[in-house]
């Protein structure tokens, strides 16, 4: 590690008030790191993503998934019945680590534990837990298991369709309610279930929506669900039944930049008029961030859409403020004063109703 | 009968070329040596296409972001705009926004493409169809839909007839990913007719990522040589129900998937074909571009190909 990371991370443990980061320094030094020291720098790195996000202001906290390599490849590394078959392009310069499910899947062990137990010990806010859903994990994989059985059915789609379901169902049972329930019982109370591919394919809508519920069924936790870069007319109606107390989604990446709270400026928005339209009981957390630009939003930019989508949904009280998605792509720098001003616009806008 | 081979998309960027992208966006490898690396894995393809006696050769599209980007970036009127899912796939492209009339001002394709490395007269060139490109753009401009297709489709048959390729494809998974009206698809096909009437060479269209019976029976009235189907979501009934007077490009092997399509498979599918249908004419290509898989896997797809194309010989 050179002396600019060095200094780099002591700077950024001043501004976002990381406690004792001296300690962290004092390891910071070229060498070989041992296991334990290699272990220690995931816990800094965990600290800094929760007080990254605390000291921004926002009110719901986790860290910023530090210990992840990524939302797909992480928990696969613990999953049975999964071997990666190498890297894909998702867009442009985008890419992931792609497995083939070969056997049906089993649980290693559950896989964040020992994130969320440093984190709760840690966060003085209240603390989410992220992971990826079900039909995701089972979207995002070859298939070499459920495609080579002999159904009688003609039609390829549906062919599709069974085997998909069959496999959301088995991840459900073997590997994500084991994860929730193991979670829960550690002190998790709002989960948040991932789920960027659930309109991938239209006529499967529902088996994310029967896998969703499946896993959280009986479950004592506040659950979410997050589905990003979709077209989310295609959740309706499924989405109705689907057990969350919200639903997190991007719009800003389909938005103007101009300030304004009318169809014009704020295009990217109108899904809300079908949560209305529809009678969707869940709170929204329309993305007011963009976070595959480095465009700084204003709070006022900011304050705009979040009044235009309470308008939208007709109940500013089941509006929640967050990001399109996860910033990982983004420098520290952009990502805080982008957290910066999500927080800052949150505020704006909560003003109007005072 | 002669049975012949072909790719019907982009192929998969190397582990290796994909994170030397990362890099050069990260200002840390040189534009040269990025460069340097696309024409390495372009001859790299058109190697195995070559060694698989594949009929028309292209050259990978490896530095195509996405199938619409060439003309997003280039052409006159049109702007990129933000990311968008590719139908049904894991997998995004940035959305074309129409912001003031769509002309071809100057060259597309011309540095994108590797001409030099493919033997002469053996040339393929794919592009989006003009319906498909506007069906996934944001029109900010146009008051009718229709003049925006025609104008699209103008641009692209300039740019076709610079380019010296003997096989142009058309990409329209737009005409099959849902049922459309007839009335869209008949638009479909005058905005190919502008393209067929400018370029006398081998015309095809591809349509994947939804079943052939959706564009069906008017998409066999397209003016073109080749009809390509998606055959992993196309039941068999969608072809045996029409009397089928193009060549067939038959996607029987999944670019989506990695289970692999053993040789005696692909054979078997194409007999069924020949046997079942009134397809005279058939070339075996992958259901789409190979580009969800990775290289090696892709790769192997490919040689299963030219296995069963050597076994069809003898048949």
């Amino acid at each position: 590690m050179s002396e600019e990371h060095i200094r780099i991370s002591k700077d950024w443990a001043i501004r976002i008030g990381v406690e004792n980061f001296e300690e962290l320094i004092a390891q910071l030094k070229p060498g070989i790191q041992s296991d334990d020291k290699l272990k220690s720098l995931e816990d800094w790195a965990s600290l800094y993503g929760i007080r990254f996000h605390e000291s921004a202001g926002l009110d719901i906290v986790y860290d910023g998934e530090q210990r992840r390599v990524e939302m797909y490849e992480y928990p696969l590394m613990h999953v049975k019945g999964f071997k990666f078959v190498g890297y894909v392009k998702v867009w442009d310069f985008e890419i992931f680590k792609k497995a083939a499910v070969f056997d049906k899947p089993s649980l290693i062990k559950p896989y964040h534990i020992e994130e969320f137990e440093f984190a709760k010990k840690k966060a003085r806010r209240e603390l989410k837990i992220p992971i990826t859903g079900p039909y995701t994990l089972a979207d995002w994989s070859f298939d070499e298991f459920y495609a080579k059985r002999k159904l009688n059915i003609d039609d390829p789609i549906e062919r599709r369709r069974v085997n998909k379901r069959d496999m959301v169902l088995d991840l459900v049972k073997e590997v994500i309610r084991p994860n929730l329930e193991a979670l829960i019982k550690v002190g998790a109370k709002r989960i948040q279930i991932d789920e960027p591919a659930a309109t991938t394919k239209p006529n499967e809508v529902d088996i994310f929506v029967e896998g969703f519920n499946e896993a959280v069924k009986g479950l004592d936790c506040i659950f979410s669900v997050h589905i990003c870069y979709s077209d989310y007319r295609l959740l309706f109606p499924h989405i109705l039944d689907l057990k969350a107390e919200h639903i997190s989604i991007e719009c800003a990446n389909r938005d103007t930049k101009m300030l304004g709270r009318d169809e014009s400026s704020r295009p990217g928005y109108s899904i809300l008029r079908l949560f209305k339209e529809y009678g969707a009981e869940m709170k929204v957390a329309p993305g007011v961030i963009d976070v595959h630009t480095d465009f700084i939003e204003s709070p006022e930019l900011v304050r705009d859409r979040l009044l235009y989508a309470a308008r939208l949904l007709d109940d500013p009280s089941k509006i929640i403020a967050s990001n399109d998605c996860g910033l990982r792509t983004r420098t520290w720098e952009v990502a805080y004063e982008k957290e910066k001003a999500l927080v800052a616009g949150a505020g704006l806008a909560r003003r109007e109703f005072e | 009968m002669k049975i012949s081979g072909h790719l019907v998309g982009p192929q998969p960027r190397s582990e290796e070329l994909m994170k030397a992208y990362r890099e050069y966006a990260k200002g840390k490898l040189a534009k040269q040596a990025l460069d340097d690396l696309i024409r390495k894995e372009a001859e790299e393809n058109i190697k195995v296409q070559l060694e698989n006696e594949f009929t028309v050769i292209i050259d990978g599209m490896l530095n195509w972001h996405d199938l619409l980007r060439p003309f997003t970036e280039r052409l006159s009127g049109v702007e990129v705009g933000g990311l968008a899912r590719w139908f049904d796939n894991n997998a995004f492209y940035k959305q074309p926004v129409i912001v003031g009339k769509v002309e071809r001002t100057r060259p597309i394709l011309e540095d994108m493409l590797f001409y030099d490395l493919v033997p002469p007269k053996r040339l393929k060139v794919i592009i989006p169809d003009p319906y498909t490109f506007l069906k996934l753009s944001v029109n900010k401009s146009y008051r009718r839909f229709e003049d925006l297709v025609y104008d699209v489709a103008e641009a692209m048959a300039e740019e076709i007839r610079a380019l010296p390729a003997v096989h142009v494809q058309l990409t329209a998974p737009s005409l099959v990913y849902e049922k459309l009206p007839k009335v869209e698809i008949e638009l479909a096909m005058n905005a190919v007719d502008i393209i067929r009437r400018r370029y006398g060479g081998m015309l095809s269209i591809h349509t994947c990522f939804g079943r052939v019976g959706n564009a069906m029976p008017e998409l066999l009235d397209f003016p073109v040589d080749m009809i390509g189907v998606d055959m992993t979501v196309t039941p068999f009934k969608d072809l045996k129900e029409y009397d089928f007077t193009k060549i067939l490009g038959m996607g029987c092997v999944d670019a989506r998937n990695t289970v692999l399509e053993t040789p005696d498979e692909i054979v078997s599918s194409v007999m069924k074909v020949l046997s079942e249908t009134s397809v005279k004419q058939v070339y075996v290509n992958p259901s789409s571009g190979l580009e969800f898989l990775p290289k090696d896997v892709a790769n192997i797809k490919i040689r299963n190909i030219g296995s069963a194309l050597k076994l069809l010989k003898e048949v």
